[in-house]
């Protein structure tokens, strides 16, 4: 089980702060964007590549970036601040 | 040597500015940067912003944008502050400052560190209007001034 954090848009629109995916490890970022657009397809394309960046373990990581069992997952908008 | 600060609270420029600049005979030069809430941005009629972040990352992107900086101008001094929650227009949303030898690390510095925080930090602004709220979405803008760095894009996504 992995718990992935959502932030801003992504967690308004789909209406949760998190959500636990089942999963074997390693693992994906590629492969856990997959779980989540087959479980939120309404919304799909604030979860797709190109669109919503995933830090792993609060760092900016790739689809390649690999994923364990305890790490800390988020998937957000393109950032805003300043 | 590098202070960042996530906070709901206002800052000071003037304290700030002297704790930049206090007891540091090396520095020549101290370049400061404030950003404020603008009654307009996508839309007109803007009353406030909503500011959110990611706790915990944000603090870590921030610290390594500064040691980033650091790395490529004499940077003998850096703060970052940004608020977050609710802010008024007119309000001050961001500062950055370098203390420095010279004044082009100083400018350059401060500069860097704002084309970095706005592609990289993770905070995410809501507009607050007559009409509702509204997300704000990046601008490829930001994303070119970041680019002009010359740095790769760590963001693959």
């Amino acid at each position: 089980m992995i718990r992935v954090l959502f932030f801003a848009k992504i967690k308004d629109e789909i209406g949760i702060d998190f959500f636990d995916i089942k999963s074997d490890f390693p693992t994906t970022v590629s492969e856990i964007r997959n779980s989540l657009i087959s479980e939120f397809s309404d919304h799909e394309p604030l979860l797709k590549q190109g669109y919503a960046l995933c830090a792993v373990n609060q760092q900016i990581s790739n689809e390649e970036t690999i994923i364990n069992l305890d790490d800390e997952v988020a998937f957000f908008p393109p950032v805003t601040g300043g | 040597m590098i202070k960042i600060v996530v906070s709901k609270d206002g800052f000071s420029i003037d304290a700030e500015y002297r704790h930049l600049s206090s007891d540091l005979p090396s520095c020549g030069a101290v370049v400061t940067f404030t950003g404020l809430v603008r009654e307009f941005s996508e839309r007109t009629g803007v009353t406030g912003m909503r500011l959110e972040h990611y706790p915990g990352m944000t603090e870590k992107a921030l610290g390594s944008i500064c040691a980033q900086a650091a790395d490529r101008w004499d940077v003998q001094r850096c703060t970052v502050i940004h608020r977050v929650g609710d802010l008024k227009t007119e309000e001050q949303i961001v500062f950055v400052g370098v203390a420095s030898a010279h004044r082009e690390d100083a400018f350059e510095a401060c500069r860097f560190i704002m084309d970095y925080l706005k592609t990289e930090a993770p905070f995410w602004k809501k507009e607050l209007t007559e009409d509702g709220e509204f997300w704000v979405e990046a601008r490829d803008k930001d994303k070119k001034a970041r680019e002009c760095w010359g740095t790769p894009d760590s963001d693959s996504a």
